[in-house]
């Protein structure tokens, strides 16, 4: 019996050692694991919006011809670049800026550039304020092709992020895109649209 | 629906490419200086949730973020806010897209229907014109079907804005700029599933330019994705310095099962050491831990040896252990009486 007793006491204490080991409690949720989380009841958020400038049309100028064999590129700055304004005031104040191409299309019969002729290149933040890593996804500099600069837009890139950050920031960054033109390129023009998106 | 919004996108610009000329092998004409034209550098919209779950009050990232979890066949609303603050009226356009975490950050999901967070989040205006500085309340509404497997899902709430083009011919791209609330929606039965996460060995080096820096790995054992903020605190230093807190360098978003590692860049002008160190990760409510004592490495580009955790080692749990044990088995030990008396207890059972 003496040994029973003993050995349970062995048992209790190992267990608790064990706990005290292994002592993570994994974070409370906001309602038990066997009731359904109510939802339906709300508190209202006082702080601030996240912003985007409201983009401007951008142009891009057809560079001479060079290389062997020749390329034709086409390159220039997005417009007045990007502003992205922080005012939620929130800690994380952390945002992604990724950016994506559409392939471009001919007004007329002349070949689609795919979006993975299409460069991407942030460069630095021309200005930024507020607590936090500032990273520009390319960092330049942002010269004329060739060779270009930046990412290819065959898939989605970051432009831009905040890390680290808390409470109110703001960055600005002027991009420059480099588009291969086809050698079989007829005349006319090429459509094709660029989008930010800040999260 | 997808198809035709993003013919819509599609409205967009033009580069005209010279390529008769190309074939000539003239110079291209200068056809106008890149970009800058006349945008007012101050005109923005804005998205910002307006209401979160009562329950996730303390919690900082349910008040920027959609973070919910909802049972599957229920239904929420939340209100969120579009404001435009250029001088113009600028057309808006909403819609709900997948989002991944990919290298530790949250992005869009480059395939529309990566999850099925489009079709069970809606809001209550696709497109609507925004008057000069305003804010216009929407409304979003999250229905999950009753079959809804479970697991988390991430998308954003986006809004739109296009440039707007000035001629048809000439030589412009037009942008969309978009800005998103973040959903971090986790469907399934009951409640909030744990969301938990681990440190591992703090490592001193020295960076390329012989910059001090400490480097942890931070894995996400638990059953929702975690958007990380951190801080390290050095002490105890020679001749008894102090410095920080140092912000801790972290992909923003780890995912759930990711490890993400966590660099602490520190002023140059720091002392070898040895420091005890201090390293505090937080991810809304739930927060971690480490400290211990390191020592930089000398040269550029080295790491050192792992920091000699201190805050819980594991003699110190044994040792609590064991006297835990102690202090239970002595009594009976000690006392005769006592062990003759629980026996017989037990024996009338």
């Amino acid at each position: 019996m003496k040994r029973t007793l003993t050995a349970a006491a062995v048992v209790g204490a190992a267990a608790l050692t064990g706990g005290l080991l292994t002592a993570a409690p994994a974070y409370a949720a906001d309602c038990l694991a066997t009731v359904a989380c109510p939802t339906g009841v709300t508190f209202t958020i006082t702080a601030g919006a996240l912003n985007i400038t409201v983009p401007d049309t951008a142009t891009l100028t057809t560079q001479p011809p060079s290389g062997s064999p020749t390329s034709w590129w086409a390159f220039g700055t997005l417009g007045t670049g990007v502003t992205v304004t922080d005012l939620r005031a929130s800690n994380p104040a952390n945002w992604v800026v990724t950016v994506a191409s559409t392939d471009f299309t001919h007004s007329g019969t002349g070949p689609l550039i795919s979006s993975a002729d299409v460069y991407y290149c942030s460069g630095p933040a021309t200005s930024s304020g507020g607590v936090g890593n500032f990273n520009p996804g390319q960092l330049g500099p942002c010269t004329a092709p060739p060779p270009p600069v930046g990412v290819s837009l065959s898939s989605s890139q970051t432009a831009f992020t905040h890390t680290a950050g808390i409470g109110v920031n703001t960055a600005s960054w002027t991009p420059s895109l480099s588009v291969q033109i086809p050698l079989n390129a007829v005349a006319g023009s090429y459509t094709g649209t660029i989008t930010h998106t800040v999260t | 629906m997808a198809a035709r919004s993003r013919r819509t996108v599609a409205a967009l610009a033009a580069l005209t490419v010279l390529s008769g000329t190309a074939v000539a092998g003239a110079p291209a004409s200068a056809d106008g200086r890149g970009g800058a034209g006349g945008a007012r550098p101050d005109g923005r919209i804005g998205v910002q949730l307006l209401e979160a779950t009562r329950g996730r009050r303390d919690d900082p990232r349910a008040s920027i973020y959609l973070i919910d979890h909802v049972n599957p066949g229920t239904r929420m609303t939340r209100r969120f806010a579009v404001t435009n603050t250029s001088s113009g009226p600028q057309r808006i356009r909403l819609s709900v897209g997948p989002a991944e975490i990919k290298e530790n950050e949250f992005v869009p999901a480059d395939d529309p229907r990566a999850n099925e967070l489009p079709e069970w989040v809606t809001v209550n205006r696709s497109s609507f014109v925004a008057p000069p500085d305003s804010t216009t309340e929407l409304r979003a509404t999250v229905a999950v079907p009753p079959n809804a497997p479970r697991g988390e899902r991430y998308g954003a709430i986006w809004a739109a804005v296009t440039s707007r083009q000035k001629d048809r011919a000439g030589t412009e791209i037009q942008q969309v700029n978009r800005v998103g609330i973040r959903l971090y929606l986790d469907v399934g039965p009951g409640g909030d599933p744990p969301s938990d996460f681990t440190i591992g060995d703090l490592l001193p080096g020295r960076g390329d330019t012989g910059a001090p820096v400490v480097r942890a790995a931070v894995h996400n054992t638990g059953e929702r994705a975690l958007d990380m903020v951190g801080k390290l605190w050095l002490s105890d230093g020679p001749g008894g310095l102090s410095a920080g807190p140092f912000p801790a360098r972290l992909g923003t978003t780890v995912p759930i099962g990711g490890t993400a590692q966590v660099e602490v860049p520190l002023d140059r002008q720091l002392p070898d050491g040895p420091w005890r160190v201090r390293l505090r990760l937080e991810s809304g409510r739930l927060h971690r831990e480490v400290s211990g004592t390191l020592t930089f490495p000398d040269g550029r580009n080295v790491w050192g040896d792992a920091a000699k955790a201190d805050r819980y080692p594991r003699w110190a749990l044994l040792l609590a252990g064991l006297v835990a044990l102690l202090l239970a088995v002595l009594p009976f030990v000690a006392f005769p009486k006592l062990r003759a008396r629980v026996r017989g207890q037990l024996a009338r059972r």
